[in-house]
């Protein structure tokens, strides 16, 4: 009998619960050359401004202990670039497309926005709110480390985009389910987390930091545990579904996210060391209900 | 069309110090072309970031690398024996470009840059286009005999002296004093920097740039340099080799 793997959020249903992370992925034509993007749940692009950003200086990458830094500081070509190339590529495909906006200001966002708002030929499935990258000097994470603030501007864009919504949230906080509640509030349909950790690593023969920001985003394999208790965390705090990612290598690693409560996984700093990351999640999730023999991802969901 | 496969080991030598040469049987071989680079991937996972290495020279079934070591690393590529094997991607980044005509070619390497460039002259070697060799080097030179078979003009510089002429690339070309229409450079940046400026304003001066990288696709936006109009490009596909008057560093 063949195993059920579609999931369901906010009404749309994904072929399988493997997505990919904002920012590891661009929007997929890289990824394309090796295999064929249909075998994906979905892809999450790239973080996209309405204005094209330059991003920070290099080094935007720094490797630590089973993980690795990075601060790129969300360098995007502008919403009007990205319709025209990125969603126009996409839409050849049936895979699910999620948007990943970002702003520094609630306009910045709510402008974003508005760019796909009206989008004749053009198909968007959801839209991921990034409150939370650590890489920008204002904006983002900013939204991401308050419960009022996220809170507002959720409601703010809520009355802007008719697509569910995803609140991506910030590990980067004393206490991760009080912002995941305040974003239920005010209307967010899913939470993805975890975005990265904020970190440093310093070169110990120069004297100074690796990244040209100081700090950065730590990502990769060093910070899993933690992305689990904080999904878990979350998923017994609030009632919509969750987007679990930090650290997924193998198939294994996203039964360990399904376990803790995630309804989906995101595929992020794997891509980066493997271009088949993501097809190798998603089959090592076959093996691993086809051995115990489980026939929904619902029954595993957050039993610990 | 990049490939993500294993690679077995056929040799993997020490050269001098911490230099070592790799040469491993790559089923994309002979679709390689010179200053492209490949990924290495390792094994331990505490060293989570494949490696982006230049290839050296390639056979119809195998590729050769020279590298350093320089941290953990290229430090477990050196311990990799026969018939062990790695993940690689590749073929990865654009290529030296051959000069249309007849024109005045210098060739220059710099350090562990010194690779790649020998894989472009191997190429022009064939061709018949003649061109001339410029080598800088801290103390021990890698390559200077392969480069002579290729061409009687290979000037070598070292800082110690030890080996060639005491001093550095802008001492050997000034010494020369020849005019070129190209040099193709690879190298550290300071050198770039010099070259840059030393050059006559009608050279065109082509380098092939390293920074820190993450995917090697051009998806992680990590390896980046800023171009003349303050774009960052990002140097694993846009790159590694940029027309210096387009890029600045």
């Amino acid at each position: 009998m063949k195993k059920k793997l579609n999931v369901n959020i906010a009404g749309i249903n994904f072929e399988n619960p493997v997505m990919t992370a904002s920012g590891t992925f661009g929007s997929g034509k890289e990824y394309s050359e090796f295999f064929d993007l249909n075998r994906l749940g979905a892809i999450v692009c790239k973080g996209v401004s309405k204005e094209p950003w330059t991003g920070n200086e290099p080094h935007r990458i720094a490797e630590t202990y089973g993980g690795m830094l990075n601060s790129i500081g969300l360098q995007n070509y502008g919403a009007k670039a990205f319709i025209e190339n990125d969603l126009a590529f996409l839409n050849n495909f049936e895979t699910k497309i999620i948007i990943n906006l970002c702003g520094k200001t609630t306009e910045d966002y709510i402008a974003v926005a508005e760019e796909f708002a009206n989008l004749e030929n053009l198909r968007v499935d959801m839209f991921e709110i990034n409150i939370s990258c650590p890489n920008i000097k204002e904006g983002g994470i900013a939204f991401g480390t308050d419960a009022k603030i996220a809170n507002k501007l959720i409601k703010e864009l809520r009355k802007y985009i008719k697509k569910p919504i995803i609140a991506k949230l910030s590990p980067n906080v004393t206490d991760i389910s009080e912002i995941a509640k305040a974003v239920e509030e005010a209307g967010s349909d899913c939470i993805s987390l975890i975005n990265t950790i904020s970190a440093m690593k310093i070169d110990i023969h120069k004297r100074k930091t690796v990244l040209s920001t100081g700090s950065g985003g730590l990502s990769g394999p060093a910070i899993k545990p933690i992305a689990i208790h904080m999904v878990n965390k979350v998923f017994k705090s609030v009632k919509i579904p969750i987007i679990g990612m930090g650290g997924i290598m193998t198939g294994d690693d996203a039964i360990e996210f399904i376990m803790a409560g995630a309804t989906a996984v995101a595929v992020g700093t794997a891509n980066f060391t493997n271009p088949y990351a993501t097809i190798e999640v998603l089959n090592g999730i076959e093996n691993f209900i086809e051995k115990y023999n489980i026939k929904d991802l619902e029954e595993i969901r957050g039993i610990v | 069309m990049k490939v993500f496969t294993n690679a077995k080991v056929v040799e993997n030598i020490n050269i001098h110090t911490d230099i070592y040469k790799i040469t491993l049987s790559v089923p994309f071989a002979k679709n390689v072309f010179p200053g492209q680079f490949i990924m290495i991937c390792l094994k331990n996972g505490v060293n989570l970031l494949p490696r982006p290495l230049s290839i050296c020279s390639a056979t119809e079934s195998t590729i050769t690398i020279i590298y350093e070591i320089v941290g953990a690393g290229t430090k477990e590529i050196s311990m990799a024996k026969p018939e062990d094997s790695f993940k690689i991607l590749g073929p990865l980044g654009n290529t030296f470009e051959i000069p249309t005509e007849n024109k005045n070619i210098a060739l220059i390497g710099g350090g562990i840059g010194t690779p790649p460039i020998y894989f472009f002259a191997k190429k022009l070697y064939e061709l018949s286009i003649p061109f001339d060799v410029y080598l800088g080097f801290r103390n021990k030179s890698i390559l200077f005999d392969e480069f002579k078979q290729l061409t009687k003009n290979v000037y070598l510089a070292t800082d110690t002296g030890i080996e060639g002429t005491k001093g550095n690339i802008i001492d050997l070309l000034k010494n020369e004093n020849k005019t070129y229409d190209y040099i193709f450079a690879c190298g550290p940046k300071p050198m770039f920097k010099a070259l840059a400026t030393y050059k006559d304003e009608n050279t065109k001066l082509y380098l092939s740039l390293e920074e820190h990288m993450a995917c090697g696709v051009g998806t992680c936006v990590g390896c980046v340099v800023k171009n003349k109009d303050n774009i960052y490009e990002k140097i694993c596909v846009n790159g590694p080799i940029f027309e210096s008057n387009y890029i600045n560093f």
